[in-house]
């Protein structure tokens, strides 16, 4: 479905990706972990459209995709929870669900206002608050709801558990096997692979700007300890970035 | 007294009118329009012209804001839309230079002098309300701005255009990841301004003598309105135009030379004492 293939992209004069060769289709759960400024953000960027290649190819089932714009990778069924959550903070609840059915205004993902009440029953309770008013929690989950009602083939989730309570930590592992159900997409950013762990298919880790490791979930298991301790060693003995 | 509340609304509504396309403006697009006052004179040119070839007032209500709206679209999209990326200062210079040269075609099509036109038969007269003879037009004009300020808050308050709007106001990179063209909603933005602003243009030809500059006067009160109301805020724009509004009638009545430094005063105090306007709160929700 989604294929990034040796891509190279920067901030200014400053490259943070190199050489970075992603791809997840239907049903896949990939896993991408690595440390702080590892360029997994960035890659998630990429594949969102919000940050153009300097080399390299996005393709989407098969094709290249020439200039990809955010609007572009949302209509292909790519859909974007970042880091921030950049929830709308002066749209109630609701309105930052009816927001997504503006430009994906037939539930052909199967996904509905309801359900993601049903889903995630605490935005229903909250559904006239603001955005400025909710918890981290609630921001996730309603970054999460906002995203599904774009009816995704895959999801871009950025370290969708980061600073959550663990009980609201459940409910979003809950949401994402609910998803990968639907066989779309995901892919999932984290530090590590605590959580990630018992959803994946396949795994990466990142560093500096590059894929340090990656393999399928049987090379995962297999090689369990070593890739934790290279997530655990990555960065430790400071290599100097490449300019 | 009664006379006085209702000048000092209708000059609220007009400032509103021009305001609230100015805030909300600013609030899509960064940009500070000083090329607004412009736009109302020449919708207040095209009201003119439509009045003079059709005799028709109700027409050029409708044609002056709609032809202004698509200026407006078209100065957006070749003009502005390759400068949201630079810096304010060049968007600002690029609406002074709208100014200029919309300035010196308007010159060219209908010179220097002043034009009116005549009140509207069924509008013209006065009625007695309370202890006052009130004119109707003023009456009209204060229904008139009522309709599109109601109009306004109906369409960003309660339709999805409106829940885009808002959206994008604060975080415009995710409202594209929804789908939803961002540049294509700053240009409907622009339009609608302009719109707003030709509107308060045409109602004001019959009042006014429309002619050069007339612009230039009122855009300076209604940047006092988006100052005091919070940049971007369109409840705090309507609240800070009725207080300019009263404030100007009232003033001309009791204390006509004390009207203008007053005002002044009053802008060089909130914008050191409170920036984010009068009607901004930190907890409050900007519309």
């Amino acid at each position: 479905m989604l294929t990034l293939r040796n891509a190279d992209a920067c901030y200014g004069a400053a490259q943070a990706l190199h050489q970075v060769s992603l791809s997840a289709g239907p049903g896949d759960v990939l896993a991408l972990a690595g440390r702080n400024g590892a360029g997994k953000s960035t890659a998630l960027k990429v594949l969102a459209g919000h940050l153009a290649l300097r080399s390299g190819t996005l393709e989407f089932d098969g094709k290249t995709l020439a200039n990809p714009t955010p609007e572009m990778m949302s209509h292909l069924g790519v859909a974007y929870v970042p880091e921030d959550r950049q929830v709308f903070p002066s749209l109630s609840v609701r309105e930052n669900l009816v927001i997504s059915t503006v430009a994906h205004p037939r539930p052909r993902g199967g996904w509905t206002i309801d359900r993601v009440f049903e889903l995630f029953p605490r935005l229903k309770e909250r559904r006239r608050a603001f955005g400025q008013e909710l918890s981290g929690g609630e921001q996730q989950m309603l970054a999460i709801g906002r995203a599904l009602l774009c009816q995704p083939r895959l999801l871009l989730l950025d370290e969708p558990t980061e600073g959550l309570a663990p009980v609201v930590v459940a409910a979003v592992v809950e949401a994402i096997r609910e998803i990968v159900a639907e066989k779309a997409g995901i892919i999932i950013v984290e530090q590590n692979f605590t959580v990630p762990e018992a959803l994946a298919t396949s795994f990466s880790v990142m560093d500096t700007g590059r894929i340090a490791w990656n393999g399928t979930k049987a090379e995962y298991m297999e090689n369990r300890r070593d890739v934790m301790s290279l997530l655990s060693g990555l960065g430790s003995d400071a290599q100097p970035q490449p300019t | 007294m009664t006379g006085t509340l209702i000048i000092g609304l209708s000059i609220a509504m007009m400032l509103f009118l021009l305001a609230a396309g100015l805030t909300i403006i600013f609030g899509m697009l960064g940009v500070i329009n000083f090329a607004h006052g412009v736009l109302y004179m020449v919708g207040g040119f095209i009201a003119v012209e439509v009045v003079n070839q059709t005799g028709n007032f109700w027409l050029s209500l409708l044609v002056a804001p709609l032809a202004v709206a698509a200026l407006s679209a078209l100065l957006e999209i070749l003009l502005l839309r390759p400068l949201y990326d630079r810096d304010h200062v060049e968007q600002l210079l690029m609406t002074f230079g709208i100014i200029l040269v919309l300035d010196e075609v308007v010159r060219t099509v209908w010179g220097l002098g002043y034009h009116d036109i005549p009140l509207p038969g069924s509008l013209s007269g006065a009625i007695p309300v309370f202890d006052s003879d009130v004119a109707v037009y003023r009456l009209f004009l204060i229904g008139a701005g009522l309709i599109a300020g109601l109009g306004l808050f109906a369409l960003i308050e309660w339709t999805k255009l409106g829940i885009v709007l808002r959206g994008a106001m604060t975080h415009p990179a995710m409202v594209r990841s929804l789908g939803i063209p961002v540049s294509t909603i700053r240009t409907i933005v622009f339009a609608l301004g302009g719109g707003l602003a030709a509107l308060a243009g045409t109602i004001a030809a019959p009042l006014i003598p429309i002619q050069v500059g007339m612009g230039f006067g009122i855009i300076v009160d209604c940047f006092i309105v988006v100052i005091l109301g919070g940049l971007g805020n369109i409840r705090g724009a309507i609240a800070a135009a009725l207080l300019l509004g009263l404030v100007r009638a009232f003033g001309q009545q009791y204390f006509p030379e004390w009207i203008e430094l007053s005002t002044y005063l009053v802008l060089m105090i909130v914008l050191l004492w409170r920036p984010q306007g009068l009607f901004t709160f930190s907890k409050g929700r900007k519309a």
